[in-house]
């Protein structure tokens, strides 16, 4: 899209739901913490006004509540700049362990206006499979975003389970639909969220798909950077995108100091970090915005 | 042989998932798929161009010329398929249990002793860096003579009727424990050894064929006695996660997929007094691709290395039956009220 900027700094989401990748020790605490939504409020208002012009939200049960408390809010629902992160995927593993795949796909898309659900004739063309199940995957993607509506979306990360299965097994077609039906659909930045960023900006380069926005593990341990720290600081001098950088305190063993020092020598504008408490947020917000 | 030539058989959650992770690594090539059922078949065909769909293997065997194939399909199935492979010369991978029991295994077994083949089953777990850090600890006795420990493995799945294969006692071979709690008897047989003995307790609630919760006693051959807690409807367990706390001569380790905190009553060679804690940003080990997690990529890729310098693997078919005994006798207990059984 043209003129697409990225907030500075954005606010994660894991934390109000009880993730954490470091611990789940850690995640249960928080879960326990932010139980009331008007907790999780609290948080994303202190935080707003520290700075943090954005928030990611993922599809998880609870991120409902917290839509419509942004709603309610005049200021955020008009200046809180919403990234959503599409689909909570922990909740359809569990889905499809309960009932199996096609099951999954089934329920879900009774749950849509998609009303030949799962009918393929088999003497249909491939260019009619792809059509069919493009539109399946738009009724999907239309549920998701459902309790975003009204909000100040901005761009819709494909959550990396995704993009790292479609990037692996090489689904162009599917890509380019993401690309171009969040665009079209939504008016909103389509954007990749990706544990193998190496590997999501080759892919790009290769195809000639330049200017993407990303989401990728960035910090100075080298922490969920595949297949090296090296490799990925390479791809990111070498294609051209937007990047948020993600896991930047490495999943909280690195100082804010020595994220600010290594996210400014790569030249990252953006990134993304969790907070859950007002001190955190009044410790590291104005170290990170200082950046250049 | 510079790069393998896979097949996946199942595409399924995890045949997805490994067809990604196979397609992205540079020594191998995802040339086809199996999949009978023609609605994801004809969901996934058109849009991966340069790998061939089929409906049963006849058609993969008669087309394609295999190194290797991951068979990704409900456990009833495996034993066959992996038979199949065998008769045609064709490594293979099998994702875990290697069938519903052990009698179940035998023809498989049998059938591999003494020829010169590729077989994995995938456990995983074997591959997350902190329950590597904890063999490498135990082989070198870093901490002195194993006692006992006491294992957990629980995940947030179901907390109502399920359905599909998973809760079919005749398509799964039972519920939490074979499904996922065999991770954890995986790693158990991995640090101590076989198994002598065991006496189990298992609760159904939720399901009506297979267990919910399983509570099992264990007895290994070097007389380490230990206990194993299984189940899949525990709140607050977003992901599947295995805790082990194992009691040494010397101190006391605690390990699960996060972190190993090791606790030594003395300062030693190799831990100072105290408590020694390794997280997961240190031991992370990176991989080409992460599609559910770095683990699995490094499983597949030690998998196809393995075939093609055909080089065995530890935990291969022969070792996954000692796995799937232990399971067995797990259930015989449970089923004749808790009795002692002699594995």
């Amino acid at each position: 899209m043209e003129n697409f900027k990225l907030d500075k700094l954005i606010i994660g989401h894991n934390q109000f739901f009880g993730v954490s990748h470091y611990s789940s020790e850690k995640g249960i605490q928080r879960e326990i913490k932010f139980e009331k939504t008007e907790n999780i409020m609290e948080i994303i208002r202190h935080a707003y006004n520290s700075g943090a012009t954005g928030l990611m939200m993922s599809t998880h049960h609870r991120a409902k509540d917290v839509a419509e408390a942004i709603r309610n809010d005049p200021e955020l629902k008009e200046k809180l700049n919403i990234y959503v992160l599409l689909p909570y995927i922990a909740k359809y593993v569990k889905m499809a362990n309960e009932k199996g795949l096609l099951n999954m796909v089934t329920d879900l898309l009774s749950q849509t206006s998609w009303s030949d659900r799962i009918s393929i004739g088999m003497s249909a063309g491939i260019g009619v499979l792809k059509k069919d199940h493009l539109k399946k995957l738009q009724a999907l993607i239309d549920l998701e975003m459902t309790i975003f509506k009204g909000l100040n979306v901005k761009a819709v990360y494909l959550h990396n389970s995704l993009t790292d299965l479609c990037v692996g097994l090489d689904l162009d077609a599917i890509i380019d639909f993401y690309i171009s039906y969040i665009e079209e659909k939504y008016s909103a930045q389509p954007a990749f969220c990706s544990l193998s960023s190496y590997r999501l900006m080759n892919y790009f380069k290769n195809r000639g798909i330049q200017d993407t926005v990303i989401m990728a593990p960035f910090n100075p341990i080298g922490y969920q950077m595949n297949p090296s720290r090296e490799d990925c600081e390479r791809s990111l001098q070498e294609y051209s995108c937007q990047l948020t950088a993600m896991s930047v305190l490495g999943a909280g063993v690195v100082r804010p100091d020595d994220a600010k020092k290594y996210l400014n020598e790569l030249s990252i504008e953006s990134f993304i970090v969790g907070a859950s408490s007002k001190a955190h947020i009044d410790d590291s917000f104005p170290k990170f915005l200082s950046m250049e | 042989m510079s790069s393998a030539n896979i097949a996946i058989i199942g595409f399924g959650k995890m045949g997805m998932l490994h067809s990604g992770i196979v397609n992205s690594l540079p020594e191998a090539n995802l040339v086809a798929v199996v999949e009978p059922n023609s609605t994801i078949r004809n969901s996934f065909d058109p849009f991966m161009e340069k790998v061939n769909f089929y409906k049963n293997t006849n058609e993969l065997f008669q087309n394609e010329q295999l190194d290797a194939v991951f068979i990704t399909t409900p456990p009833k199935s495996h034993v066959s398929l992996g038979l199949e492979c065998l008769e045609r010369n064709i490594n293979f991978f099998v994702e875990k249990p290697l069938s519903i029991n052990s009698s179940d295994c035998l023809s498989l077994v049998e059938a591999v002793k003494g020829k010169e083949f590729v077989t994995m089953v995938g456990f995983m777990m074997r591959y997350i860096p902190t329950f590597r850090k904890v063999k490498e600890i135990l082989s070198e006795n870093q901490l002195g003579e194993v006692l006992a420990y006491s294992s957990r493995s629980s995940v947030s799945q179901l907390f109502k009727k399920g359905s599909g294969w998973r809760y079919s006692r005749k398509e799964s071979g039972g519920g939490a424990l074979i499904t996922q709690g065999i991770h954890l008897v995986d790693l158990l047989h991995w640090y101590f050894g076989d198994p002598k003995s065991v006496c189990a307790k298992t609760k159904s609630y939720y399901s009506k064929e297979v267990e919910d919760f399983c509570f099992a006693n264990v007895e290994h051959q070097n007389s380490i006695c230990g206990n194993i807690n299984s189940s899949w409807s525990i709140d607050s367990k977003r992901l599947l996660e295995i805790e082990i706390e194992i009691n040494t001569s010397l101190g006391s380790i605690f390990v699960n997929q996060d972190s190993v905190k090791v606790f030594s009553r003395e300062k030693t060679k190799f831990f100072k007094k105290g408590w020694t804690t390794f997280n997961i940003t240190e031991l992370f080990t990176p991989a080409v691709i992460d599609i559910g997690g770095t683990h699995f990529t490094l499983q597949d890729q030690d998998f196809i290395k393995s075939v093609i310098d055909k080089k065995t693997i530890h935990n291969d078919v022969e070792h996954s039956y000692l796995v799937q005994k232990t399971i067995d006798s797990i259930y015989k207990s449970a089923d004749e009220g808790g009795n002692n059984i002699i594995i």
